[in-house]
């Protein structure tokens, strides 16, 4: 358990913050130069360009990896886990391939609500392929 | 595409993390010897397997039943029939074999099956392959 947990804080601290980090930079650099009198409102000015998407897409890579890396104890929550990151993986792949290639702007509220969801989804993901237990350990 | 499919996948998320928790929970508790429910769930299949290995200690052949001394390996090939002691750590294995051959010897003794005897398992081996 515990080294699950130390793998859990490694890929936590150590990929995900730090992946988010440069989309945090530039919103105190967006709020400092600007002074916007709502920081909400820059957040979701900068997630509208779908940049958490890819960091959701990298997150989920992560946990289709470790979930197919070694043989785990339960196949049936292998499937479960490992068909919900596909599935998410698509979706957000798909959303970022439209939002980043469309013509017609997206609402930017409809994108931050999905960007944040997938987020979540991909976070819940990866945490749980780390826990499921494996045949090795 | 519509965002209940997003709401969907994100309530998908979260029951995975339910039942990834909840296979650590087992994953966690199968190992931890400690835990009463466990071990009441062994000690009631030990139960089961005493009887069992008594019904048969009376049918044995005779230089068997005139050794006192049970060796560990025969009751780890008993007690490999349960899957979760074959799951064990062997310093736990041992643990349980060695509280199972001292109950195990004093109901023997009970039953004057026990005849005093320095028979080792290796020798037991020497006489059951000399047959």
């Amino acid at each position: 358990m515990r080294i699950v947990l130390r793998n859990i804080f490694i890929w936590l601290f150590f990929s995900f913050l730090l992946s988010i980090l440069p989309l945090a930079t530039s919103i105190i650099k967006i709020y400092s130069v600007n002074h916007p009198a709502n920081i909400y409102l820059v957040i979701k000015d900068i997630i509208s360009h779908g940049e958490l998407l890819i960091i959701t897409i990298a997150s989920l890579g992560i946990a289709i990896g470790e979930l197919y890396k070694e043989e785990p104890k339960w196949k049936l929550f292998q499937i479960v886990i490992g068909g919900g990151a596909f599935i998410s993986f698509f979706i957000a792949t798909y959303f970022f391939t439209d939002i980043s290639s469309s013509t017609t702007p997206y609402d930017k509220n409809f994108i931050y609500d999905i960007s944040v969801l997938l987020l979540l989804a991909s976070v819940f993901f990866t945490i749980s392929s780390f826990i499921i237990p494996k045949k090795n350990n | 595409m519509d965002s209940k499919i997003i709401w969907l996948v994100f309530i998908w998320s979260i029951l995975s993390l339910l039942i990834a928790s909840i296979a650590r929970f087992r994953e966690t508790e199968q190992n931890n010897f400690i835990n009463s429910r466990i071990l009441n769930r062994i000690k009631s299949s030990f139960h089961f397997l005493k009887q069992k290995t008594i019904e048969r200690a009376i049918e044995l052949p005779e230089y068997i039943k005139n050794v006192s001394f049970i060796s560990t390996y025969n009751f780890r090939n008993i007690l490999s029939f349960l899957p979760f002691i074959q799951k064990m750590p062997l310093s736990k294995q041992n643990r349980f074999v060695k509280a199972f051959i001292y109950d195990y010897d004093n109901r023997i003794s009970r039953h004057n099956y026990v005849v005093n005897s320095s028979l080792t398992f290796k020798k037991i081996k020497r006489v059951k392959n000399e047959q």
